[in-house]
């Protein structure tokens, strides 16, 4: 390919023909997560919120807890009765308690690319990157892998956790971040024998592993919660942190 | 910037006074934006049920998972690893690195769609 933009990270030879697209920090060939909505619901009651994001179809989101008297943030996964997030082709909804804020971002991306309809962006100035393909001048939202119009996906630092775990209980490791604002973070948690997004949840009738991370302006925490029949074990963890912020 | 060189695009609101805030940035080439390696869609189905998403990448790589409602269709949810639920989650086994596992201990036409990014995780 003799066309586009490619830029790696430090110490990369963006121009080495077996450079890998991991190494990379932008690849205008390739789609980018960006989004073009975020914002922060706090919770006056129990229930859901309903936000209305005009796209006509259902974005890939992601969104983040802070629970009523918390100061750490967490994931928001499919925790039924206490908080959770779900999208369809017009609202996105968010279930929480009194006192509670979720941080959510709407990502341009599609979650299911066959109920995109037409709907072309306009702006005046700035850079523009669509997919291959794809026509610059009048591109679909989706068909854009950079804008900068929009805030982008950076991973910023990643941190890496082992811990050790001897008896039942929880056990936490932390490091600060040292970023001064508490970041957006994916991570990947290893419970011994396999790798699962955070956060991972295993029960059965007697016993349970939780292993989850935990983010505020000054420390990554990553926890390990389980019963005695699970240890001793160790857990993993790599956090990445985001430039965004959750506050 | 310790470093003076690179290209950094601030996002609409930001000055340059906002530089060496990574919240202002909507791009800065030291640091990797997610990449999208390849998406899809499948469909669970089964007891217990498993669909594998070849990905060749040789690494266990960053992902997102949405699932599809199956009593409400058109509604979608952010799956993750909590295998407690009866909900399907993500599994990557550490000597498979060029495949992601969607399992469900049950499901029956459970559609879900994926992003897997180039940017590697825990290996």
């Amino acid at each position: 390919m003799s066309y586009g933009i490619i830029t790696s990270k430090p110490g990369v030879n963006v121009s080495d023909p077996t450079v890998e697209r991991k190494d990379l920090t932008f690849d205008s060939r390739l789609e980018h997560f960006q989004y073009q909505t975020t914002d922060k619901v706090v919770f006056t009651g129990s229930g859901v919120e309903t936000i209305a994001h005009n796209l006509g179809y259902a974005p890939a989101f992601m969104a983040w807890i802070k629970e009523n008297g918390q100061s750490q943030w967490r994931t928001v996964f499919r925790n039924v009765g206490e908080f959770e997030a779900y999208v369809d082709n017009t609202n996105l909804y968010l279930y929480g308690n009194t006192g509670d804020t979720i941080r959510y971002f709407l990502f341009t991306k599609p979650i299911n690319p066959a109920t995109v309809t037409d709907k072309v962006t306009t702006g005046g100035y700035g850079i523009i990157s669509v997919i291959p393909g794809a026509n610059a001048n009048e591109p679909r939202l989706h068909e854009i892998n950079f804008s900068s119009d929009f805030g982008s996906l950076i991973i910023y630092k990643e941190l890496n956790f082992t811990i050790e775990i001897s008896g039942a209980g929880t056990t936490t490791s932390t490091q600060s971040h040292g970023m001064g604002y508490a970041p957006t973070f994916i991570a990947s948690v290893y419970d011994g024998l396999n790798y699962y997004t955070e956060p991972f949840i295993y029960a059965d009738f007697t016993d349970q592993v939780t292993l989850s991370v935990l983010v505020d302006t000054t420390n990554v925490v990553a926890e390990c919660s389980v019963t005695s029949s699970f240890v001793p074990m160790t857990a993993q963890f790599k956090v990445h942190l985001l430039t965004e912020d959750l506050d | 910037m310790s470093e003076q060189y690179g290209i950094i695009i601030l996002k609409p609101g930001y000055t340059l006074n906002n530089i060496e805030d990574p919240r202002a940035w909507a791009f800065n080439s030291r640091y990797p934006m997610l990449k999208v390696a390849t998406k899809g869609a499948g469909t669970l189905d089964g007891s217990p049920a498993q669909e594998i998403i070849n990905h060749d990448l040789g690494y266990n790589p960053l992902n997102l998972l949405y699932v599809e409602d199956v009593i409400n269709p058109g509604q979608f949810h952010l799956a993750t690893g909590d295998t407690a639920t009866g909900f399907p989650f993500v599994r990557n086994n550490p000597g498979d690195p060029n495949n992601i596992y969607v399992i469900d201990e049950f499901a029956s036409d459970q559609d879900f769609f994926y992003f897997v990014f180039y940017d590697e995780t825990l290996t």
